[in-house]
Formats: C-alpha cells, structure tokens, sequence
C-alpha cells in the first residue's frame, strides 16, 4: 500500500554531495583543521575560522602523540576546542622504572586542554584572515601556547599562513620575548587560568601553505616553531629532526575528511576529520506525513446553514468534535486534551508527544480544525499542555489559516497576526479526554556506559540492556523507573582513585559502576502541577539517580512572552549504595582510594550513611541570537555553597552546544585536579540522525574532571526544560514549521 | 475547474457538520473516502527507475474519483492521487501514505510529506507558460535546516513550445511541449508541460527542491 516512501538516509547522502561541491565549486577553499582539531595548517594554526556553528572532531597520531579533539565554532569570530592528549613512551628517558610516581606515574601521559580562538579580522580584498588564540589556556599548561596569526588566499586555491607564536609555539626559532619573559608554570591541581604566561616569554615566527589541488585533495606544508622540547627533547619520545611539516588530505564527503603526513622529518602522521553542522539536517528535512489541508468554508450567502450556531446546544457536540479532531491528529502523535467552544470560538488543548517542533504541532491542530470545526467557528485558541500543565495559548484567526495556506510568506504573515498568551491554571470548562489515561509506555532496549578520563584511559565504556517504564497515571503524575545490567564492559578495571577531603558524592563513580549490576538506576514519581498562570511546580520522591535518592521540589516562574525565568529547587537526599538496589548505606569499601583503605595504609574516613540538603536558586535567559545563559546559586551535594554559570548556544532545531563553571567555597587543593568543576554540554536531537520527528534529544556531559565539589543532583524532569519549549520564544523560533 | 469540483469540496464540510456532530465520525473525511478509492490499484515499487508500471485503464476503470498519476523521478516511485480539498483554485491531491501535491491550474504550488517540501509558491499561470513570449518570476518558499522559511525569487522564461504526441497509461495525445527554465544565482532547473489543445496541462514534469527532485504528474481524467 506504501507508495512514496522517501529515504532519508539516501537521501541524505546525495544532498551531503551536493552541498560538499556546491561549497568547494562556489568559494576559496574551505578552512580545514590541523591536527590539534583547531582551525590550521598541520600542526600550526590559521587565521581563519570555521563556518558558524560547525562541530568538528579530530582524531590525529603521529609518532607516539595521539589526540583527540572536540571542536566548536562558538560563533562567526570565537572558537573554542576540547581535547584529550596522550603522549606513550612517556618515561622512556625517566630512570625511575618500574616505579614512577607523580607524573611519571604512568608510562603513557594523558592531559585534558581546551583551547579559544578569536578571528579578530575577516578576509577582504587585500586583508588576510587575522585570528589570536589560546591554546591549552586553562589546566597544567603542558602544550600551552599562544599566537598571533594572519592566512590569505592567493588564489582560490593557494592560500599562504604566517604567525608569531609564544609558549610551546614560541620554542623554535625564538627572536626574541617581546613582552617579557614567561614566568614559571604554577600547576598546583590544574584549571586555573594562567594570565600572566600568555603572550610572554620567547615568541618565534611560524608559517606555510595550503594547495588545494582538486575538489578533493589539498596538500600542505608548514615550517613549525614548536621544538616539542618537552616530547622529543627531555623525554626522547621521538626525534624531532626537521621544523618542516608536509601533508596531502582529501575530502571524503561533507562530513569526513582525512590526512597523512610527514611530520618533524621522522614521523608518518595521520589525521581523521567529522564535522557536524548544526544548521544543516539530513535529507534537508524532517519527513512526516503530509497535514490535513485547510478546508475552506462555504460562504456564507451559499451556505447559510453549515454558519449556523445551533450545533452549540446539541449536548454530545464536544464529545463528538473531540473525537474527531482526536482521530485526525492521532497519527501525528498529537493527543487532544480537552476542547470547549461557544458560536465563535474553540479552544483546544493538545499534548504533542512526537513532533519536535511545537509550532508544527500547533499548525497541524490549526489545520485539523478547519475540517472539523463548524463554520460559525472563527477563532481558534490552540494549549499546548506538557504534563498535564497548560503553558502557552495560540490564538489564531481561521480566515487567516483560509487565506494564507499558499503564500509563499506564510511563515512571517501569520506570526503577525497571532497572539500568543499565558494561560490560567485550568482551562474553562471543557470537554476532556478520558480514554488516554492511565498510560503504560516501556522499552527494552541497548544500553551503554562510558566513564571518560578516568586517569588510566581516555574512556571505558560497558554495553547491556536497560529497560524503561513509564506509568502516567494523570498526565502530570508520573511512575518512572528504570533497570540496567552490563553484559560486557571494562568499567570494573579499577582506575587510579585520588584522595580526597569531600564526601565521595561523584568520584566513587568507580564502585557504582562495577558494583551496579544490574542496577536500579531510577525508581521515582514525579507530579507536577501549574500554581498560576505563569508558575510551575514539581515533587519527585524516589530513587531519583544513580548515586542518590530522597524528594525534590521545585518551582519555576516563566511568563510566557519573557526570555528570563526564574526557578527554586530543595531537595533532601541521601546517597545510594553503590550497588544501586534499594539500600542507603554505604560500605567502607566504597571510601577507599591510592591514599587510603588499602592494606599498610590507613583507613579511609567512611560515614555508613551521607543525607544532605541541597537546592539552588536558578536564573535563565535566552538571548535573542541564540545564546542561552543560567545562573545557579546554591548548596552542592558535598555541602559546598557556590554558583554555576552555564553558557550555551542553541541553535532553533534543538542542537545544543554549551560550556560550564561551577566555583564553590571547597578550595583547590581540596577540590583535586581541575581546581573547580568544569566541562561540556552537548545535546542533539534524534530527528537530525532518523529524519523522522521526535521529540527525544541525546546528550552528553564531558567533564575533563570528576570530582566532588559543584555537582548537582541530577533528578529527571526538571521544570525549565520540560516546560521552554512552549513558551513564546519556543513556539516562534521554529515557526516555519507551521505550515510543515 | 467547474462547478462539479467545488462540489465534491464541499461535501466533506458539510458532513464535519451535520454527520460530524450527529456522531459519523471519521467517515466524512475526505482524504479517507480517496483512500478507500484509490488503496485497490496503488502499489509499492521499487527505487531506481521505473519498471514497467502497474497502472491499466482496466484497473483505473474500478475508481469513481477523479486521480492523477504521480511519479517521483529520482526513486521512481508512483502513487496514484485523488484530490482532497480546494483552496481559492489551488487543489490539493493526497496519496493513500498522506504525501500531497498542491496545484494552481496543473503547476505545483506545495508539497508535503517529502521531507524537503516545497512550502509554498508564486507560479506562472497556464496562459503564461502556453503563450507569453517574455520573461517572468517565480518565488519558492521551502525550510532551510533551523525551520526558518528561505524564500528564493527566480527568473523564468519558455525556451521551446512545439508539438508532440504523449501516451498516458495507454491513452495518446496531441499536446504542446512547453520547456520552461528558471534560474536564481547558480542554482537552476527545469521544468516540462505537455498542454492540450483546450488549454489543460495533460502531463508536466516539476522541480520541487534539491532533495526532493522532480515530480510527474499525468492526469488520469478523461
């Protein structure tokens, strides 16, 4: 019966094509990345920047150096970069085999480093491409190095870089410190900003050139100031022969590109590319079935009866157009909460539980309606309800829907002439659906781990089965749980345990990861329940994470056509067993770590039990070019009293790309490596990979460090997230989708 | 586009309210009534291009509705499609899977269900593309990856009318093969209609978007 059944993989891939020589045919040749994952040559940077928004990562070795980098285009002119370093043969020229300690402690060095960079000018006629960074500019500094650096196309296929660098990029063929001399490193725990290293000491000019021979090959040579003195020097990992790099790279397609080269005049490299763009979705849309189309009505000379309002007495009229509107939405995932109506105007409520854009859930009711509502029905007033918490009302004209169905700037028109307001608690009297609740949704699926950084790799990962369910008894009231067990996995490989002053509340990770198995990750509920027209409420009581359980409440104030809100959250918790059944104590095992509760060393501090209070009060804005900010100031689960900044950008389809700072009053030293905590945030919708709607969004934490201090429950649910993207901004900015 | 087609429109209105509300639930909806006619000859086909398709006038003979023959030409896929709703002279025609295809006088004005949908369009009129000898604009609406809608004007004009025999599913007819090529910066494309001597576009090959390619529609009616 199937007829078109669009692709979306093929799809995707001839559309990738054709962008890939759309984009190499039309401009100079694209800025590529070298082997740090940052915008540049092969080992030196460029001064040019990455399409906005792009995300790339970067695998690249030569000789025993391997890393590994996450790279943003944070906006037109700033960059940012996360990387994972390893350097093997570490000790080769150490002397303190078998026994290393402190640095030396392992034979492969691992160091975490991000880096930024600024492009201070654009490429003109005559101007280069000028770009100032920072490279590892905040931790232990080992390949910390800063620059100054200017790329120009010559021809749309040559392109020439020159730079000064400082630092590690200052170490070959030095003329000189132009601002002074570099003072000594303090590392003391890492993470620190070293301000007053950058742009001093020894500065040194480095440079080369990019050919791009073809759509596909570029090749690349280089003239490197970095002597790698600490690698190839102190440490003999390799021989460093020659300050020239040479490279050839190739194309593959828009999302991979790889490289191969001849490095430093003794070592082959190679280097892997994958870039990601936010902007862009696979198959060029999200494919779902077409919407009802606008039924026009009759006029009313022609017809007068269909005007008619004498269908509002007919006593069964709501139950019926409820049904029927029900049935025409239910394919889409869209569920009618409950509708009410006079002569002239319906409301109806909707709970979306499939489409990840609002704006087209909304349409698609809009639509639907004009083929159920009777003539006389001229407004529409369209709830988006989300956990049973109605959050915004579009209203929207039906002569409106009726004239712009094919104007080719539908988007925009109707935009003006909606109204887009808060609701109250309840809606009026209405006719509600009975049929779809109590619902028991579940899942048996793959299940994986990872535990990133653990000191000895640079992740391990266990791979098994979850299973999921979720029984909502009223659509704001919510039994959730959630069991897992690993079939294969390396988790229990026990990695170097720092000591520490805090309670573990984070960094026992090791034990709830070989110990859980299976685990009860998640056994809670949840209710919610509006408190006024612009204030939402949430308790959830049960085994809320992993690691903790106990109640959290919370409340969150959103005016509707703000782009600040306002949340509380309490919450008394108290830590899991690492076994992750339904037991609070915690065995003395759990405390030990390299300092103590091993035998010939002393015991471990080990509390039998750990309960806290904690709770924050939060701040979130939404700036208008896609930048998002939140603010929490509050008592960490240590105990420890601070605040967190997390800064993202959030692009309209639902990517999400952020970074985060939490400084609380544990100092440095007690804190650990890292001094503070720190990390990553990333969150991509599913739809992206599938080209079918959906509303879930997978994400990632990337914490250089896991520590104690600045860690937040993670309980499931949270107000603002559940409920941002019905408010104003939410609806508007993927408003295209409408009319989709 | 006379007055037999607007009302088959509006039948289905008027059934959402007098059955709708007396409880004849979904029955009245249209785009179910195409389903229950056309589900008896559409057929699943294979990608790559079109092997010899499975559309006889023997199996169109058992379909009251009016349907017009839709083929997309990058997977080859076909579906047969009824007409669903009327909005001020552009008609909406559904497949069986809920994939529509809008039309102003036989000219593609939307799409949906693609995935890269042509949202909306202005297009010429059937006199422009059978007589007007000067050049004219088009404006295509489709979303670009954040949902924001892309509006792209494009200059037009008919490089070739001349005649030419068609057969549509074992019918032939005398039609003029107008070529009409329209062009916004570097990007391009094509399109083919085969008008009838009474004005009607019996045939046309349409561009829809990059990842959607174009589409055939052969009118099915006699």
């Amino acid at each position: 019966m199937m007829t078109f059944t669009v692709q979306p993989i093929r799809t995707a891939v001839v559309v990738g094509l054709a962008l890939v020589f759309a984009t190499i045919a039309s401009a100079e040749s694209r800025p590529t990345l070298n082997l740090y994952g940052g915008t540049g040559l092969i080992d030196m940077p460029s001064g040019e920047a990455q399409p906005d928004g792009m995300l790339s990562v970067t695998s690249s070795h030569f000789g025993p150096i391997s890393r590994t980098t996450l790279n943003f285009q944070i906006s037109e002119r700033l960059s940012g970069s996360f990387r994972f370093l390893g350097v093997r043969d570490w000790n080769k020229n150490a002397g303190c085999l078998p026994t290393c300690t402190g640095i030396d402690a392992f034979n492969t060095y691992y160091d975490r480093s991000f880096d930024l960079r600024y492009r201070i000018l654009k490429e003109g006629k005559y101007l280069p491409a000028v770009t100032i960074g920072l490279q590892d500019f905040v931790g232990t500094g080992v390949i910390a190095g800063e620059y100054i650096v200017a790329t120009k196309n010559l021809t749309p296929d040559l392109k020439v870089t020159a730079g000064l660098g400082w630092g590690r990029l200052g170490t070959y063929g030095s003329i000189g410190s132009p601002f002074g001399t570099r003072p000594p490193l303090v590392i003391g725990s890492g993470g620190n900003f070293n301000f007053d290293q950058w742009f001093r000491g020894p500065a040194a000019p480095f440079g080369g050139v990019e050919w791009q021979i073809n759509d596909a090959w570029t090749f690349k040579a280089e003239y490197s100031s970095d002597a790698y003195a600490e690698e190839a020097g102190a440490r003999g990992t390799f021989k460093r022969r020659s300050p020239f790099n040479l490279g050839l790279e190739y194309q593959y397609n828009d999302q991979m590109r790889v490289g191969a080269y001849y490095m430093h005049g003794s070592e082959v490299g190679i280097a892997a590319h994958f870039f990601l763009n936010p902007k862009q979705r696979a198959g060029g849309g999200i494919t779902v079935s077409a919407p009802d189309a606008v039924a026009v009505r009759p006029s009313r000379q022609s017809d007068p009866e269909a005007w008619s309002t004498d269908w509002v007495t007919q006593t069964d009229a709501g139950a019926i157009l409820r049904t029927n509107l029900a049935k025409r939405l239910s394919d889409d995932g869209i569920q009618v909460a409950s509708i009410s109506y006079d002569g002239s105007t319906a409301q109806v409520s909707i709970r979306n539980t499939r489409l990840d854009a609002e704006a087209q859930a909304v349409g698609r009711t809009a639509r639907a309606m004009t083929n159920v509502m009777p003539a006389s029905v001229e407004r529409f007033e369209i709830v988006s309800v989300v956990n049973g918490m109605p959050v915004s009302r579009v209203t929207v004209r039906r002569s409106d829907l009726e004239a712009l169905e094919f104007d080719t700037l539908a988007t925009a028109k109707l935009l003006d002439r909606v109204t887009i307001s808060s609701t109250p608690v309840s809606l009026r009297d209405a006719v509600r659906d009975t049929e779809t609740y109590p619902r028991l949704t579940w899942s048996v699926g793959p299940y994986a781990r990872l535990r990133l950084f653990d000191q000895n790799a640079p992740f391990k990962a266990g791979l098994g089965i979850q299973a999921n369910a979720k029984y909502e008894i009223t659509p704001g009231f919510i039994l959730r749980g959630k069991v897992t067990k690993l079939l294969v996995d390396n988790l229990s490989d026990r990695p170097p345990i720092p000591g520490r002053t805090l309670q573990p509340v984070r960094s026992a990770n090791y034990f709830y990861d070989s110990l859980g198995d299976p685990a009860i990750e998640t056994l809670s509920a949840t209710y919610y329940h509006k408190l006024s027209s612009e204030v939402y409420g949430r308790v959830s009581v049960g085994y809320l994470e992993r690691m903790f359980g106990g109640v959290s409440t919370e409340v969150l104030w959103m005016p509707t056509a703000r782009r600040w809100a306002i949340g509380a959250e309490l919450n008394y918790v108290a830590q899991r067993s690492p076994d992750q059944r339904f037991g609070f104590g915690l065995p003395a095992t759990m405390y030990d770590t390299d300092a103590c509760g091993d035998a010939g060393q002393p015991a471990c501090a080990s509390p039998s039990s750990y309960r806290v209070l904690t709770g924050h009060l939060s701040g979130y804005y939404k700036f208008d070019n896609g930048f998002h900010a939140q603010v929490d100031v509050g008592r960490y689960l240590a105990g420890d009293v601070g605040a967190t900044l997390a800064i993202k950008r959030e692009f309209e389809n639902g990517w999400k790309v952020g970074a985060f700072v939490t400084k609380t009053n544990v100092s440095a030293a007690d804190f650990g490596s890292g001094s503070f905590d720190k990390g990553i945030t990333l969150e991509i919708p599913l739809s992206v990979f599938t080209g079918k709607p959906s509303r879930e969004v997978r994400g990632n934490v990337l914490r250089p460090f896991g520590r104690d201090g600045g860690q937040r429950l993670d309980v499931d649910g949270r107000l603002y997230e559940t409920v941002r993207d019905y408010r104003q901004d939410g609806l508007t900015e993927q408003w295209g989708r409408f009319w989709k | 586009m006379g007055a037999v087609l607007e009302m088959k429109i509006l039948v289905p209105s008027a059934l959402a309210v007098c059955l709708g509300l007396a409880g004849c639930g979904n029955d009245s909806d249209s785009f179910m009534m195409g389903r229950l006619l056309t589900s008896s000859i559409t057929a699943r086909l294979s990608d790559g291009p079109a092997p010899a398709p499975a559309f006889t006038r023997a199996a169109l003979a058992n379909i009251v509705t009016p349907v017009q023959l839709v083929t997309r030409e990058k997977t080859g896929q076909k579906a047969v499609v009824a007409k669903i709703a009327d909005n001020g002279g552009v008609e909406t025609w559904s497949s069986v899977d809920k994939v529509t295809l809008s039309l102003r006088q036989g000219v593609v004005v939307a799409t949906r269900g693609f995935g890269e949908d042509l949202m909306a369009a202005e297009v010429p009129g059937t006199a422009t593309l059978a007589q007007s000898g000067a050049g004219y604009t088009r404006a295509h609406t489709l979303l670009n990856g954040l949902d924001a809608p892309v509006r792209t004007i494009y200059n037009c004009k008919i490089t070739e009318r001349s005649p030419q025999s068609i057969v549509v599913v074992e019918l032939s007819y005398k039609t003029t093969h107008v070529v009409e090529m329209c062009s916004a910066g570097d990007q391009t494309f094509q399109n083919e209609f085969w008008f009838e001597g009474n004005g009607k576009i019996r045939k046309s090959r349409q561009w829809v978007s990059e990842g959607v390619g174009h589409m055939i529609v052969e009118d099915l009616r006699r």
